[in-house]
């Protein structure tokens, strides 16, 4: 993994997505590039001698900026400080940080379960970016990924292209909280997993609310999963 | 002696492993994926105040060692 550093960054796009979650583009200035694993994290001189850390939600391959995608909290530090930003302003951050990365043991993880709710989709885009495209993985990949409601919505499109484009992408978005007559999926995403077969062929990749976080990890091991590919990052 | 007292808050930790990166010969994790500090003056006091700045959850405070003023975090 590349030793974490201070950056110097500027940003170039910043798009309230919802009053729920928004997008920030960060090209990186000094140093001009990164190079980071998917999955790994950020942490951001947020003012006051404070800092948060987001997860990275772009590629790797896109090793000059950093996309994030963060939770608006009311009253959020950090969440106030990222919504105030505007294009052009500088951004001072330490990175590239974490484990939660994608494991090399092909041979083990034969399939691999991506399960994120709300802004914990930021790492596993990440992760999903990067085998599809940069390594062109021909394992089966299935993403499920939980909100709350319509309101929250956001990425959807981008997530079902992919789902075209590669025959060996799955995706699933569940609504908790779907409104009457929604024709698409809904549910909570542990119920939806409990019906895909999970066994010691697979890697499992979880990111989310904790509570979300440990029923998964509990159904992956209670249904064969070892506990060395099971992987997760819990978002407080 | 070493610049900084380093205190880790257990229950906080969630084992992201960030201050491991920085600043390994001082911060290793246990077999509870649990941060301990295994060397106070194993680093440089700029990496070592990194290394805590790195945590999500500020598991890892930082003191000044001659007046045991907290460093970091600063707010709390």
């Amino acid at each position: 993994m590349t030793t974490p550093q201070q950056f110097k960054g500027k940003v170039a796009e910043h798009i309230l997505l919802n009053d729920k979650y928004q997008y920030i583009d960060i090209e990186l200035v000094e140093p001009y590039l990164m190079e980071f694993l998917a999955g790994q994290y950020v942490s951001i001189d947020v003012g006051g001698g404070e800092r948060r850390s987001y997860s990275i939600a772009s590629a790797p391959s896109m090793n000059h900026a950093i996309e994030l995608c963060v939770d608006i909290i009311p009253g959020g530090k950090g969440s106030s400080y990222l919504k105030n930003l505007k294009p052009g302003d500088e951004v001072s951050f330490l990175g590239p940080l974490g484990r939660f990365v994608l494991r090399q043991a092909q041979d083990k993880e034969q399939k691999l379960l991506f399960v994120a709710t709300g802004s914990g989709i930021a790492p596993l885009r990440s992760m999903i970016l990067d085998l599809l495209e940069r390594r062109q993985d021909k394992r089966e990949i299935w993403l499920y990924w939980g909100l709350r409601n319509v309101k929250d919505m956001f990425w959807e499109e981008d997530f079902r292209l992919r789902r075209k484009s590669f025959t060996n992408f799955n995706y699933q978005l569940l609504l908790s909280q779907p409104p009457e007559n929604w024709p698409l999926e809904s549910g909570h995403v542990t119920q939806e997993i409990k019906e895909l077969g999970l066994n010691q062929d697979w890697g499992v990749y979880i990111c989310g609310n904790p509570r979300m976080t440990e029923e998964i990890k509990q159904l992956a091991l209670e249904t064969g999963v070892p506990k060395e590919q099971v992987h997760f990052e819990k978002f407080y | 002696m070493a610049k900084y007292k380093i205190k880790i808050i257990k229950d906080k930790c969630i084992g992201a492993a960030s201050c491991v990166g920085i600043a390994p010969k001082v911060y290793q994790l246990d077999e509870n994926n649990i941060v301990y500090v295994t060397d106070e003056n194993g680093d440089t006091p700029e990496n070592i105040l990194l290394g805590a700045q790195s945590c999500p959850t500020n598991a890892i405070e930082i003191y000044d060692a001659l007046t045991n003023k907290k460093v970091w975090p600063a707010s709390s």
